[in-house]
């Protein structure tokens, strides 16, 4: 799989792509601010672009940006949205046009090797990942509307959360040590709770979700 | 120059006197009137001021003592030059008339010349009269002090117009001949040498002079003056000065008050915009606080965790009774991590200046574990300045909700519609929240005033609180 790595920090930049070769992945260009990943992704059209939130120019969200343009540009390149902070209202927007081959991770998650290039592997393959944090934040501020009475348990918010990372219910089931079983118990919960029809694809109930906590946030 | 004819009033008994002393006059051209007796004199004289009245003294009915008497009775008559006739034979007669008012005589029989030099003079006397007359009532009326007097630094007074008391509180004759003051006296002390320099200075440059001073009155209040005037030569090489003074307290009163009120009102412009200076320096302080946390010890802690990760895994093979010991490392340094994390987006949230208060405050009740209702969202955005006051109001007052009210609902409104913006929050908690000096809530009424606007903070203890900032929005 091949990648381009942006950071403006050339420590981080440096471990990421030792950290990612290392796993197998091949690193075909390296920026340090938002224009130059824009190009160096159009000239190597990677499988994924990992992009840190702030860069120059101005130091500001002009990763997210940038990731924001490649998405419409070429809907084919996935992007891994890495930040410092992660915030709902970023999410949502790297969502508006599609959930496919879209990430959103808090940046120190890289350090969690395998966790890290897992969701890099699978934003490559289509797939979506996002951060628990952002989950979490979702729900919150779904409960605060009244509108749809939420009330997952502590055990389904684990699920939903990993849910949202695009893993199986045999992937959560390994990651909460608890068997298939159980979880299949606590997704048909979720989603009965949240009013949505199963469906088997993995990342497909991870639209599901996200689509209806957008919307009710929205 | 032949002067104009004057107004002449002949007064006599007889047809012979009256035309002995009507022909030659009507000959060099002065209008007469002929009256024959005292009675008849008066009724002339109210119709009509003469220059000159010229009248016998033995008369019918009101002789000629008795209108003399009666002309300089009047106010109104009292300037007219009199010229009485009396006999040659009888020089007492003369004594008798001068005494009961007459200003001339003329001894029977007159020579032509003789009559008509008496007219002429008598006329200049009633005309000098007439304009001293005026001059009188113009400083009577004049509303201010009108003074001759000697270029000395007394300033002794050699007349000055009866206003001086209203002004001073002294009398005028106080000061004429510096009688029982010098008017130099009554001058504050702090203004009495700069009048001297200013008067003198102007004296010697032939230039008149304009001063505004302080005098000290008889009941010891202070009063502003404005005085005008200027050295005037007269004949025989005497010099003396010219002027009035007037009362200016009131304007000064006023002009100090409007400068009074204009230096306050600069001064709260000013405080205003020091303050919103104070408070723009310390949130660009946190704004740089934060970036340099982000680049320097954040991205440097994700480092150090990642290389932590590839030793540990590169040791793993090799050394692995090192791994746990990483791995504690790690999990603390994580914990770092997002103390760090905590702390960066407290001291200034990186979401609010890219995505705006409600972007912002949304996360931050996102991050909440209490239930917060969020109203009214405006959809562009609010000047930063605005923005930043209002998000700080916001995390405040929630803090406040949670940690010191104990409450369970709390709502966040942010509004804007004619020209003004406004948030408030309003929890179910104890009340009894002040913003006294020092206090978050202190902090936030200045971060509000700065920008003009108003915090108003109710809560009544047991009743919950209501914190609302408004500020002009165009």
């Amino acid at each position: 799989m091949r990648l381009v790595v942006a950071d403006d920090s050339l420590l981080l930049r440096e471990g990421l792509v030792r950290l990612l070769e290392e796993a197998g992945f091949e690193v075909v260009g390296q920026a340090g601010d938002a224009d130059d990943l824009v190009r160096k992704v159009s000239a190597h059209k990677p499988d994924v672009a990992v992009i840190d939130v702030r860069m120059p120019p101005t130091n500001t969200d002009d990763g997210l940006r940038a990731a924001l343009k490649i998405r419409l540009r070429q809907p084919q390149i996935g992007v891994l949205v890495l930040s410092a902070y992660v915030e709902e209202t970023y999410a949502q927007e790297l969502l508006a046009h599609g959930a496919a081959g879209v990430g959103y991770l808090l940046k120190d998650r890289v350090s969690e090797l395998g966790r890290f290039t897992e969701a890099v592997r699978r934003v490559g393959e289509g797939g979506t990942v996002l951060d628990p944090e952002v989950v979490t934040q979702l729900l919150r501020s779904d409960r605060r509307k009244d509108h749809s009475l939420v009330e997952l348990s502590p055990r389904e918010l684990e699920t939903l959360a990993l849910m949202a990372e695009g893993r199986s219910n045999v992937g959560i089931a390994e990651q909460l040590v608890v068997t298939d079983r159980a979880i299949e118990k606590h997704v048909s919960n979720i989603f009965a709770k949240l009013q949505l029809e199963p469906v088997p694809e993995d990342h497909r109930r991870v639209l599901a979700v996200l689509h209806y906590l957008r919307d009710s946030s929205g | 120059m032949p002067e104009p004819g004057a107004d002449i009033l002949i007064v006599a008994g007889s047809e012979p006197v009256a035309s002995t002393v009507r022909i030659p006059l009507e000959e060099v051209g002065h209008h007469v009137r002929v009256v024959s007796d005292g009675v008849a004199a008066l009724a002339a004289l109210k119709r009509q001021l003469p220059d000159v009245v010229v009248a016998e003294w033995e008369l019918r009915g009101l002789d000629g003592r008795r209108l003399c008497q009666a002309v300089r009775a009047d106010r109104e008559l009292s300037g007219t030059h009199m010229i009485v006739l009396t006999s040659a034979a009888r020089t007492e007669r003369a004594v008798e008339a001068l005494e009961a008012g007459a200003d001339d005589y003329l001894a029977t029989p007159f020579a032509r010349t003789e009559l008509l030099a008496r007219v002429r003079a008598g006329r200049r006397t009633a005309q000098l009269r007439a304009s001293e007359a005026r001059l009188r009532a113009l400083m009577a009326n004049v509303p201010g002090a009108i003074y001759r007097c000697a270029p000395d630094r007394d300033w002794t007074m050699e007349l000055i117009s009866d206003e001086i008391e209203r002004i001073s509180g002294y009398p005028p004759a106080d000061f004429i001949d510096s009688a029982v003051r010098t008017f130099a006296g009554i001058i504050h002390s702090d203004d009495r040498e700069r009048v001297e320099d200013a008067v003198f200075e102007a004296c010697a440059a032939g230039r008149p002079f304009v001063l505004e001073y302080r005098i000290q009155r008889a009941d010891r209040d202070e009063r502003w003056v404005l005085e005008r005037g200027q050295l005037v030569h007269g004949t025989n090489g005497r010099t003396w000065l010219d002027g009035a003074i007037f009362d200016i307290s009131a304007r000064r009163l006023a002009e100090e008050e409007r400068r009074g009120r204009e230096a306050e009102q600069a001064r709260v412009v000013e405080l205003r915009a020091s303050r919103a200076r104070i408070i723009e320096a310390a949130d660009a302080a946190r704004r740089r606080i934060e970036r340099d946390l982000h680049d320097g010890a954040q991205q440097r802690f994700v480092a150090v965790a990642l290389q932590l990760r590839l030793l540990a895994s590169q040791l793993e093979r090799t050394v692995p009774e090192v791994v746990p010991l990483i791995k504690d490392t790690l999990e603390e340094l994580q914990r770092a991590i997002d103390e760090l994390r905590e702390l960066a987006r407290g001291i200034h949230p990186a979401l609010l200046s890219e995505r705006g208060l409600v972007r912002a405050v949304e996360a931050l009740l996102s991050r909440m574990l209490m239930a917060v209702a969020l109203r009214a969202p405006p959809k562009e955005r609010l000047p930063a300045r605005v923005e930043v006051a209002f998000y700080y109001l916001i995390a405040e007052s929630l803090t406040n909700a949670c940690k010191h009210a104990h409450a369970n609902t709390v709502s966040v409104e942010i509004g804007r519609a004619n020209g003004r913006a406004w948030v408030q929050v309003r929890d179910d908690g104890v009340g009894g929240a002040t913003a006294s000096k020092g206090s978050g809530l202190c902090e936030l009424g200045d971060r509000v005033e700065a920008l003009d606007g108003t915090l108003t903070v109710l809560s009544p203890p047991g009743d919950g609180t209501t914190i609302r900032a408004e500020v002009a929005c165009a």
